[in-house]
């Protein structure tokens, strides 16, 4: 089968394991109601779609999942990642919910522009292939396109997500509390790099690590995700044992 | 009218007869600043073409409000800052009520566009009609943050959806003749 390559492989596994992740921080935030977890949720759907559009376009060319795999990937993962990062740290005044604005903005305009209104040449596909070493050919480089987005977003939301996650390990390590929320944050650091560093590659012309890149990038995050929330619930449980022998000593 | 100034206590003005205070609010003064330069682009088409003014006024009015709106929401970008950055103040009333304003002239802006479109009229880039609807979604979604907003002041708000507004709408300007 053509079709069935490394990169396909590696598609899929980034598919399900962002699908998965999506679902679970959307569940927490449906709990909780936290505007950092909407983020976050919101970021990992982009990426499950993004991922889920590459599966398909190894099988069948599709405009519209062509400009979703552009869209989510190189728009909006990265900044809707970061701004999660922006609410849990940037707690002074309305910044954190005017960032959010401006993002949503960002999305709102740009969704219907990639969709509707990007020249596309389909002509360089073939099933099997790998979009990041074609997407230039289809989708080439002008005014009319949303390219010239891509850098300031990818840049904000990496230098959010991963800046957020090394300060916070940085300061667990410091204050000597949490071990396990500290190397959750590491890996989610790890995490946010791993795609980002992908992305600066195909710039640099050396499109082969970006799929491994998003694979390896959402397993790190994930898995650095379920370390944190469990060192949460570990402290919340402490704290509810402790209640009763304080009540007693009181 | 006397040419005697507004007192400046709010408690000296709420003594003054209503149509005084009325006529020294920012927002009816941007209303006022508004309609009269609307009222300047159209006696202008009628004068220039005074046999088809009713074809031109929409691409004038198109035209010369963006040029407005642009220098509005600059005007109000620097207005937010220095209530919010260096004089550290909330948002007053007038100053919401002149946002409000702002808000219903890029809306009016819209649709002179929009009715220009529908009449078969094309921008130079079609991603102009993106930039069009930006420049309407702009200003609501800070307004939503502003009022809404528990920590005060927030001033922060229209600083950037000014800002943003200003920067869509130079886009807007690129794009469109």
């Amino acid at each position: 089968m053509p079709t069935l390559t490394v990169d396909f492989v590696v598609s899929v596994i980034a598919a399900a394991v962002t699908g998965v992740f999506a679902a679970l921080v959307l569940r927490r935030w449906w709990q909780k109601r936290r505007p950092h977890l909407l983020a976050w949720g919101i970021g990992l759907l982009f990426y499950f779609l993004g991922t889920l559009s590459q599966v398909i376009l190894s099988l069948a060319w599709s405009p519209f999942f062509f400009m979703l795999w552009y869209w989510t990937g190189a728009l909006m993962v990265a900044p809707w990642l970061g701004q999660g990062t922006v609410y849990l740290l940037w707690r002074r005044g309305n910044i954190a919910r005017n960032i959010q604005m401006a993002l949503l903005l960002v999305t709102v305009m740009t969704l219907p522009w990639a969709l509707f209104l990007t020249p596309l040449d389909p002509s360089p596909w073939h099933p099997g292939a790998d979009m990041t070493q074609i997407y230039r050919d289809i989708m080439p480089q002008g005014s009319g396109t949303v390219r010239s987005f891509s850098p300031v977003m990818n840049t904000w939301g990496t230098i959010a997500l991963v800046g957020g996650a090394i300060y916070s390990a940085r300061l667990f390590r410091r204050k000597q509390i949490m071990r396990s929320r500290m190397i959750g944050n590491w890996l989610i650091a790890a995490g946010g790099l791993l795609p980002a560093l992908g992305g600066a590659l195909i710039r640099l012309g050396d499109p082969s690590f970006k799929y491994f890149g998003e694979m390896a990038g959402a397993i790190l995050i994930f898995a650095g995700f379920l370390l944190a929330t469990s060192a949460a619930a570990e402290l919340h449980d402490a704290q509810r044992e402790q209640l009763p022998e304080r009540q007693a000593a009181l | 009218m006397t040419d005697q100034p507004l007192p400046a206590t709010p408690a000296a003005r709420a003594d003054q007869p209503r149509w005084r205070r009325l006529l020294f609010r920012f927002d009816t003064l941007l209303i006022a600043l508004t309609v009269g330069f609307g009222a300047v682009v159209a006696l202008d088409t009628v004068r220039r073409v005074p046999l088809v003014w009713a074809y031109i006024l929409p691409f004038d009015l198109h035209y010369q409000f963006a040029r407005y709106g642009l220098a509005v929401a600059l005007l109000m970008a620097g207005i937010a800052a220095y209530i919010g950055l260096v004089r550290k103040g909330d948002v007053t009333p007038w100053f919401r009520r002149g946002v409000y304003v702002v808000f219903g002239t890029v809306l009016f802006q819209a649709l002179v566009g929009l009715l220009m479109y529908i009449n078969g009229t094309r921008p130079a880039e079609e991603v102009h009609l993106i930039y069009g609807a930006g420049s309407v979604l702009a200003l609501p979604f800070f307004i939503f943050v502003e009022v809404t907003a528990k920590k005060r002041p927030a001033m922060g708000s229209y600083i950037w959806g000014f800002a943003l507004l200003a920067g869509i709408l130079l886009r807007s300007i690129m794009t469109g003749a």
